[in-house]
């Protein structure tokens, strides 16, 4: 069984179809990739894979088990974490200690053991304040470190947003769209930082991304939904040239060309 | 940020030097303006408890002035009904006014903002009918004689009464920052900076949220506890909304965003303030609202944010990067 097995999972809002009866399966290890027009339906299934939405019909099974309607925290500590379209920084915490809300659930601390500072809880902060700045160096931000986290420009900000996911020490990551906003060359930097959390931490990554060259060059797999439906699956070069695919992007481009 | 306790000299110096002037206080300035250092140091605990539920955890809350009722009334019956010593009664009050707090953080959890900010004032207005109208036991609006509390060989009155005081203050002091600093505090600041964000990172929502309101209760409780030792005598109607806003007035002029610091000036300026402006009784309670329309607009992150903000302009100049040498 993959690692992550969705099954026949739909949603409706209103009378709205957002996702219908749609399948997928990660492996483990693997960087798929997920496109296809605004609207389509890929933030919806983050939504209930994450917890944040319970689904009408079908199921969400993680590492063989069903994780269908399991609330976002449960889901968090199953091993699977995400960031979010529009950043969702804790903009009021300073670099560091975003990541360190990564360690919340490897820290074990009960309110008395806080409130005295006890040693065992003194050591495991200490640990959770080295663990994160060693993060930030290697990926080169340890600079960054005690600066208010909503003070940085928007690709700093995207980043330390993945990096807190990664701290967390996830076995599944979902990245939705980690790349809007960004420039040329900072795209590249996060299609490299991708590659590098797979082979660094072993995570596996399920990747919303509109940047349809950028998924090319860091997935393995593609899978490109429309309407909520599944249209096409298999190596991006395979998905990139399906004719499904080309003309939901084409006919997206057209509608929303015109608003 | 995430660093120990006490990371440079000029910390330690300040707070050693706060110290001293804290131990000798009664003796240099005398009893009555001992006694107002006091009522402040009860309005800090209050203020503490309503900025780490507002300031540091984000929650909406209109009923702080309750759980400082709660604490007052509660533990000024158990010494007066059960002859409990003062600073048991004075510990349960305060965990009575968290127990009696937590349940509030899980509808917290459905409803949020303008909604929250109602619930909690309904329920703080309900708590003041209670001790209004439960004559038997708080003696209503006839008000509640406490007794005057003993340790060991003290008396608590005058200078006992202020180290008394002082003790529990910065025992409690020391738990909220060290709560703060742990992984709880960051929870806290998590959901006020983004909830969807903290509970994909395993963060429990209802579990957090109904711990900072306990906690908040907690606090403010015993700063109610502390303050009918004081004063000796309660009313029902010194806890009603204008308790709330006087509190919220101290955490906002201290500071949202430091939780100790903040709290503690903002209650002390407060507390003082009434004192220093006590000739011109008319016009105190404009002056209170000219005070908070100034933070509003100039002072967004109250005392505490100022001196932060006036720091990190000084660190661009040449005297003040050698001053806040770290």
């Amino acid at each position: 069984m993959a690692m992550l097995e969705v099954q026949n999972l739909s949603i409706s809002f209103g009378g709205l179809r957002a996702v219908s009866h749609f399948d997928l399966a990660v492996e483990r290890g693997e960087i798929r990739g997920l496109i296809g027009p605004n609207g389509s339906g890929k933030t919806t299934l983050f939504n209930i894979i994450t917890g944040f939405y319970p689904p009408s019909e079908g199921t969400v099974h993680f590492q063989g088990e069903d994780v269908t309607r399991l609330k976002p925290h449960q889901i968090a500590a199953k091993g699977i974490t995400r960031t979010f379209q529009n950043v969702q920084i804790f903009s009021g915490m300073s670099v560091v200690e975003n990541l360190q809300v990564g360690h919340h659930m490897s820290i074990k601390t009960n309110l008395l053991g806080a409130a005295f500072a006890t040693g065992r809880i003194t050591g495991q902060e200490k640990r959770s304040l080295r663990k994160a700045e060693e993060l930030l160096r290697r990926i080169g931000l340890e600079e960054l470190s005690a600066r208010p986290a909503g003070s940085l420009p928007f690709g700093q900000q995207r980043k330390v947003e993945v990096l807190r996911a990664v701290a967390m020490e996830p076995k599944l990551l979902l990245l939705d769209e980690p790349t809007s906003g960004l420039s040329v060359s900072e795209k590249d930097e996060m299609a490299q930082f991708m590659k590098w959390l797979r082979e660094e931490f072993s995570i596996t990554i399920l990747l919303v991304e509109h940047d349809v060259r950028l998924v090319a060059r860091v997935a393995d797999y593609i899978t490109a939904m429309d309407f909520g439906q599944k249209i096409a699956e298999g190596r991006p070069e395979e998905v990139l040239s399906d004719r499904k695919v080309l003309e939901a992007y084409i006919g997206a481009e057209k509608s929303s060309g015109s608003n | 940020m995430g660093k120990p306790v006490f990371s440079n000299r000029w910390k330690i110096g300040i707070l050693v030097l706060l110290g001293v002037l804290l131990l000798f206080y009664p003796k240099m300035v005398g009893r009555y303006w001992a006694f107002v250092l006091i009522l402040a140091g009860c309005y800090f605990l209050g203020a503490l408890g309503y900025n780490i539920l507002v300031g540091l955890a984000g929650q909406v809350s209109f009923g702080q002035a309750a759980f400082f009722g709660i604490g007052a009334y509660a533990s000024s019956l158990l010494m007066l009904r059960l002859n409990v010593p003062a600073w048991a009664a004075v510990l349960l009050a305060g965990f009575l006014a968290g127990f009696i707090a937590y349940p509030i953080g899980i509808p917290a959890l459905k409803i949020s903002g303008h909604y929250l900010a109602l619930v909690t004032l309904a329920f703080s207005e309900g708590i003041v009918v209670i001790f209004r109208e439960w004559v038997s036991m708080t003696e209503g609006p006839y008000g509640l004689r406490v007794p005057t509390g003993t340790f060991g060989p003290w008396v608590l009155k005058g200078e006992p009464l202020y180290y008394f005081v002082l003790v529990i203050i910065v025992m409690l002091a020391i738990t909220a920052h060290n709560i703060t600093r742990s992984r709880i505090g960051r929870a806290f600041k998590a959901i006020r900076d983004g909830e969807v964000a903290a509970s994909s990172l395993g963060i429990n929502l209802m579990n957090y949220k109904a711990i900072a309101f306990a906690l908040s209760g907690f606090y403010t409780g015993v700063g109610g506890a502390l303050l009918a030792l004081a004063t000796g005598c309660l009313m029902p109607w010194d806890f009603d909304f204008r308790l709330t806003v006087a509190l919220l007035g101290m955490v906002v002029v201290g500071g949202l965003r430091s939780t100790i610091l903040g709290s503690a000036l903002g209650a002390v300026l407060l507390t003082y303030f009434p004192e220093w402006t006590g000739k011109l009784l008319e016009v105190k309670e404009l002056m209170f609202g000219l005070l908070l329309l100034f933070c509003f607009l100039f002072l967004r992150g109250g005392i505490v944010g100022g001196l932060i903000s006036l720091k990190n302009k000084m660190q661009n100049t040449k005297i003040g990067a050698k001053l806040f040498e770290t």
